[in-house]
């Protein structure tokens, strides 16, 4: 059945629905390597209703959505695999309110992560989940692929602030669920099912979020090692110490190399490993914190060991670690990157477990990521034009999720499922856990046309 | 569905490496100030890369990505901000090459007076009489109108020239380069730049026969005639030492990619020297003079900013000027819509990306809007017109830096 595009144009107004063959090129990715599928037309949504009513027109002439907004996705989830109609909010970006009694702020979802910080910090207020694309990426693509970020082990992760949303269900149906209370369990917690939902079971049109007291002070740190085992080493006993640090990031070589190259930090040239190290809160608490981290990190063998000087030079550091995944491209022309997740405790055996891996199968892996998270950031780095290289990557990267799997990991920790890790999904859930995602899916869009193919096998 | 929009081998109208080196991550989207005033991925860099990859794989064809890549500022300001470190200027004039030139009498018209030093003596000559006649007011476009309404009195011929050396004799010596159409219109500017150079210190040699730097070709779709500008450019300073000093960042950020454009050591070498005006007085000994408060507002230049990445230097040589306050706009780094020829080609376009600095230069009550790029500089006086700002001046970093120094 054709798009009824006539429809689509009274609805938002005939310059927001992009059918040139131009447009339909630049809506055929996002931010993952090698997934790739045009869509017939994009809608640029303005409002809610605009939103009801492409899912209205979807239901009744059958063809698939796929919501969208920046585009930073790293697991396939806004590549309209089935064609259709890509729906894009990024328009809708307005804060609609900071409530400081109740300490949440309201936006829709096409608002920049960076920009909300921003607005917030200038009421003293904070908040947490800062993904590596948060200058550009949306809290509305934040809350639906669940986003992590620097600060996971100390805050937590997205789930962990959104309290309320409003959204619209395939054909039409506007909805609630949570609100500003901190206390609600009225009915099964449909804020946390659609919190990671990957655009699969509703389109997002508000957003409630807890927001925390901005912390006093904050201090960053970076030490060199001479090995990545030395690094992991440090941040074991760092958590030995009962220290729970707001950023315990590791880089290997490669990456550091990219990363200097990228933002000119200077870094030295002969270590193997770096760790970026940071706290905030009350300013003794932090003083105290980050000078045990960085006499940790000195006895356990670092090269060298400094404090940025001031905020300046600690959001350098912080912003060059946000920039790693881009800067690889540097070394490569392709970069096939996952985000394999183990107990942090397996931390060190993982990362070793990587290196054989790159090591046996002939590729350059680079190795970075969330080191208090567990959250490892393997990136194969490799020219896609040779078929034996992405054979060999696909190879690694099956090994790497079973080592993963096996040492009670996870196959993904922040980046979602998409469609790139879709074919893993049963080796971590089992049967039983694919059928309840299935039943779910069955529950919110029983015909299949909210981002098909995406998120549940 | 799918479709390989990147297929080897391509057209071969792109250098392979820059095409490939995006990731597509997306960071640029947040700097770019057409995708954030439409909000459409096709009018992002990413975009737009995306596109320039379809058309070297012949996904698309030219007509397809015209539009966008005309719609493009060319500001350049995804660089700073791209950690995979993309070439998008480059990419941009490769793009529009691949499209060629628009088909517009105002383009072809100025590309070709900018073409040689003669044809452009020639047409200052005519746009001096075209000013002292009022025949601007019956110009075929409101764009050109418009801008003969906002441009300052073009000065006598015989202002044109710049003395071929000055300075003192033993003082380190530097190269001044004029520019084409910027240097007739803003003659000001280059004396200023080249008296304050001389007080400075500097022996400042400025070649005589020296023409257009060749960017307005290459980012109009004419790298062939770029190439032949940079190359005589190139040597036209043969033999001259020191830095070639520029006071038009589109200029010099183009003359510092000479190396890439041409492909020669010599070419690559005067890359290497040139440097913008402002980035040479910082720690000389300024004798100045005490002066009226002024306060101004700086506003980059794009590609002094985005290409040069010369931030800092102005500012700082400003606020060290004798009674100078300097304030920094909202958005002061992002691009005021001139463009090149943009305000020219896209008037309706480049006023929406000015009106957003009209409304801050209102509120901030400066004396004077201060940038270091002639484009910027006839778009700003076209600026304050509009807005009703009439007294605040429009000035060249150089002529305020000589406005304060002791005559």
């Amino acid at each position: 059945m054709p798009l009824p595009l006539d429809a689509l144009r009274d609805l938002v107004g005939p310059e927001h629905v992009l059918t040139s063959e131009h447009d339909l090129v630049a809506y055929s990715t996002d931010a993952t390597p090698l997934q790739r599928a045009r869509p017939e037309a994009v809608v640029l949504a303005g409002d809610r209703d605009e939103i009801a009513g492409v899912l209205r027109l979807a239901e009744e002439h059958r063809f698939p959505v796929t919501p969208r907004a920046s585009g930073t996705n790293l697991s396939g989830g806004a590549v309209p695999l089935h064609g259709g109609v890509v729906l894009s909010c990024a328009r809708m970006r307005r804060l609609i309110e900071i409530d400081e009694q109740n300490l949440t702020a309201t936006c829709e979802p096409g608002l920049q992560n960076a920009l909300l910080q921003e607005a917030v910090a200038q009421k003293g207020l904070f908040y947490p989940p800062d993904p590596g694309s948060q200058v550009i990426s949306t809290i509305g693509g934040n809350v639906m692929e669940c986003s992590g970020g620097l600060r996971g082990l100390k805050y937590g992760i997205t789930r962990d602030y959104v309290m309320g949303m409003e959204a619209v269900l395939m054909g039409g149906r506007t909805f609630r669920v949570g609100g500003k209370l901190t206390k609600d369990v009225a009915g099964y917690d449909l804020v946390r099912l659609l919190v990671g939902s990957e655009g699969t079971l509703a389109v997002l049109t508000e957003i409630t979020l807890k927001l925390l007291p901005a912390p006093e002070a904050k201090a960053t740190g970076a030490a060199y090692f001479r090995d990545l085992e030395a690094s992991a080493r440090s941040v074991s006993r760092i958590i030995e110490q009962r220290i729970l640090p707001a950023t315990l990031e590791f880089l290997d070589q490669a990456t550091m190399r990219v990363v200097d190259e990228s933002a000119g930090l200077g870094l030295p040239a002969d270590a193997g490993a770096m760790l970026i190290f940071g706290q905030d809160g009350a300013a003794p608490v932090v003083e105290r914190d980050t000078a045990m981290m960085a006499e940790i990190c000195r006895e356990e063998g670092a090269l060298s060991v400094e404090v940025a000087a001031d905020e300046d030079a600690a959001g350098k550091l912080l912003a060059a670690r946000r920039g790693a995944i881009p800067a690889l491209a540097r070394l490569a022309p392709t970069l096939i990157l996952e985000d394999a997740t183990v107990p942090r405790s397996e931390l060190a055996g993982m990362v070793r477990e990587v290196q054989k891996i790159a090591e046996e199968e002939g590729l350059l892996i680079a190795v970075f990521g969330h080191a208090g998270d567990g959250n490892l950031h393997p990136t194969c780095c490799i020219d896609d034009r040779d078929p034996d290289q992405v054979a060999r990557v696909h190879r690694a990267f099956d090994r790497i999720f079973d080592a993963a799997l096996a040492r009670g990991g996870t196959i993904t920790g922040e980046h979602g499922i998409g469609v790139t890790k879709l074919q893993y999904l049963e080796k971590r859930l089992g049967p039983v856990g694919i059928d309840l995602l299935r039943g779910i899916k069955q529950a919110f869009d029983p015909l299949g046309l909210l981002n098909p193919g995406k998120a549940v096998p | 569905m799918t479709a390989p929009d990147v297929a080897a081998p391509g057209r071969g109208l792109f250098p392979d490496d820059l095409l490939r080196t995006c990731i597509s991550c997306g960071f640029c989207l947040s700097a770019c100030p057409t995708y954030q005033d439409t909000r459409n991925e096709a009018s992002s860099p990413r975009g737009r890369i995306n596109l320039m990859r379809a058309l070297e794989a012949g996904t698309l064809v030219e007509d397809d990505v015209r539009e966008e890549l005309s719609f493009c500022l060319g500001c350049r300001a995804c660089e700073p901000v791209c950690p995979a470190g993309v070439k998008y200027g480059a990419l941009l004039e490769h793009g529009r090459d691949a499209v060629g030139p628009a088909r517009d009498p105002k383009l072809r018209g100025l590309l070709l007076a900018v073409g040689s030093p003669r044809r452009t003596r020639l047409a200052g000559r005519m746009l001096r009489m075209g000013q002292l006649l009022g025949l601007h007011r019956l110009a075929p476009s409101r764009a050109l109108r418009a801008a003969g309404r906002a441009a300052p009195a073009v000065a006598a011929p015989s202002a044109w020239r710049v003395r071929r050396t000055v300075g003192p004799e033993t003082g380190e010596p530097a190269a001044l380069f004029l520019g084409c159409i910027g240097h007739v219109m803003f003659s000001g500017a280059s004396h200023a730049a080249c008296g304050t150079l001389a007080t400075a210190g500097y022996r400042v040699t400025t070649p005589g026969e020296q023409g257009c730097c060749g960017a307005l070709h290459a980012h109009n779709g004419d790298l062939d005639g770029a190439r032949e500008l940079a190359d005589w450019t190139v040597r036209s300073f043969a033999g001259t030492r020191g830095p070639v000093v520029t006071t038009a960042g589109g200029c010099g950020a183009f003359m510092a990619d000479y190396g890439l454009l041409l492909g020669t050591p010599e070419a690559e070498d005067f890359g290497a020297r040139v440097r913008d005006y402002s980035t040479l007085l910082a720690g000389r000994p300024l004798q100045t003079a005490h002066a009226v408060p002024i306060r101004v507002a700086y506003q980059d230049s794009c590609h002094l900013r985005n290409g040069q990445k010369v931030v800092l230097e102005p500012r700082a040589l400003l606020a060290a000027l004798p009674g100078v306050e300097v304030v920094d706009l909202p958005s002061a780094g992002r691009c005021c819509g001139a463009a090149g020829t943009y305000a020219l080609m896209r008037p309706d376009d480049s006023m929406r990306f000015l009106d957003v600095k009209l409304a801050e230069i209102a509120e901030a009550k400066v004396d004077a809007i201060v940038s270091g790029n002639p484009g910027c500089l006839l778009q700003f006086r076209q600026g304050v017109r509009r807005a009703g700002l009439d007294g605040v001046r429009v000035l060249h970093t150089a002529e305020l830096v000589a406005e304060r120094l002791p005559r």
